[in-house]
């Protein structure tokens, strides 16, 4: 009866997507170092999101957009978010490295071969909160770019 | 832990016979069961469903919010002060807590 | 916190011609900006069991709102009927554009047919104020509040 229970394990890690497969819930945020890994590991574009405690445009963001059920389907399947308080000391070095100069701020990176500056290309980058509709298209947009330059997922 | 709750009127000693307005302020997240928190993950919704007001034994307002009504909610009522009298508030909230506050309007 | 509405100049030009000519279309038609009737009509079914068609706007119904809320997380809204208190069983608040439009159900008794609050906005959309009388009216009062995009820092 092991052995029964062992095969159907396999086949059904066989069977499940990939995301799932490796153990990373892309449903969720995660800090830099993880993101950039998993993004890395995945090949999928990075969303570096900056936001700020207090800021009444992440609120707005956090509450009626990237909530949004098309936004965070679209998130989950496509990117691998890094979520970044702008004020924290590591916020503040990304914020350096990256130009990001407000919150909110998107910045997409897609992971590419090398080292250093050349080890991820940006594809985009937003500032300021917007409508869920002109986001979402934002999202496709960054998301076609990314596969028309790397191969991957098709979008939509 | 308890609902802080606020009553105030305004005027605070209304005359016989003038309108006086009834501001209720919670300290209550409200929280939507939209609102994404700092990983991503979506923070359950947790906001008052019932807001009742009673004036001297009678219910004068019963008042059922959403998640769209904001943090820290203000409900304002407007009434003649035809008499003294004590306004009681009770209210639930989707957590399942519950509490009641009292205030007592006196006439000028 | 140093806080600073802004226009985007690129995409900004477009996304602005594209709305001065949705928001023209929906003139035209006499809508409001941002209106989405379609959601509110679901939402009205929902809580009332009647459709926008059942809704009669008058100038009973006064709607006290900003025209440009900074934040859609606190916007002060103010319901009032010129009505006989006695008239009048309940007021209603909804936003079109919300996860769910319905913001607010009151019912009155013995007190004036007035409400105030601050509400949740999703995005640029029509408040409509909804005071239903005992003789089952449902009178609207609408306006439309625009949420500025914007960033901090």
């Amino acid at each position: 009866m092991h052995r029964r229970n062992l095969l159907f394990l396999v086949v059904l890690f066989w069977l499940l997507p990939w995301g799932v497969a490796e153990g990373v819930d892309y449903a969720r945020w995660y800090p830099y170092d993880q993101a950039s890994r998993h993004a890395r590991q995945s090949g999928r574009v990075m969303l570096v999101y900056f936001w700020s405690h207090g800021c009444v445009y992440c609120e707005q963001m956090n509450t009626f957009v990237l909530s949004d059920e098309g936004v965070a389907r679209a998130l989950e399947r496509h990117f691998v978010v890094a979520s970044v308080d702008i004020h924290s000391p590591e916020g503040r070095a990304l914020s350096r490295e990256l130009r990001a100069v407000g919150t909110p701020t998107f910045v997409f990176l897609a992971p590419r071969q090398g080292a250093g500056p050349s080890a991820w290309q940006e594809l985009g980058r937003l500032y300021g909160s917007r409508p869920r509709a002109q986001f979402l298209g934002e999202l496709q947009h960054i998301c076609q770019r990314a596969g028309a330059e790397g191969g991957g997922e098709r979008c939509g | 832990m308890p609902v802080q709750i606020l009553i105030r009127f305004n005027p605070a000693k209304p005359k016989a016979g003038d309108d006086v307005r009834v501001q209720i302020v919670a300290q209550h997240p409200m929280e939507p069961g939209t609102r994404k928190d700092a990983n991503g993950k979506t923070i359950p919704a947790n906001y008052i469903t019932e807001l009742n007001v009673i004036f001297d034994g009678q219910t004068v307002a019963q008042i059922r919010p959403t998640g769209g009504t904001s943090a820290n909610p203000l409900f304002a009522l407007k009434m003649k002060a035809v008499k003294a009298g004590q306004l009681k508030v009770t209210y639930k909230d989707l957590a399942g807590d519950s509490g009641e506050k009292t205030a007592d309007l006196a006439l000028a | 916190m140093d806080r600073r509405s802004f226009l985007k100049t690129s995409a900004g030009a477009v996304a602005g011609a594209v709305l001065s000519s949705s928001l023209a279309a929906a003139l035209a038609q006499g809508g409001l900006e941002g209106e989405d009737v379609a959601k509110l009509d679901a939402a009205l079914q929902k809580a009332l069991g009647k459709g926008y068609k059942d809704l009669e706007p008058s100038k009973d119904v006064k709607l006290v709102a900003p025209t440009i809320a900074e934040s859609g997380a606190n916007v002060p809204v103010e319901i009032e009927a010129a009505l006989p208190a006695e008239e009048v069983k309940a007021i209603h608040c909804f936003c079109d554009k919300n996860p769910t439009p319905l913001l607010f159900s009151v019912f009155l008794s013995g007190v004036a047919p007035y409400y105030a609050t601050r509400i949740r906005i999703a995005e640029t959309a029509p408040v409509r104020a909804v005071v239903e009388t005992k003789d089952g009216k449902l009178l609207l009062a609408s306006q439309s509040v625009r949420v500025t995009v914007g960033g901090c820092g």
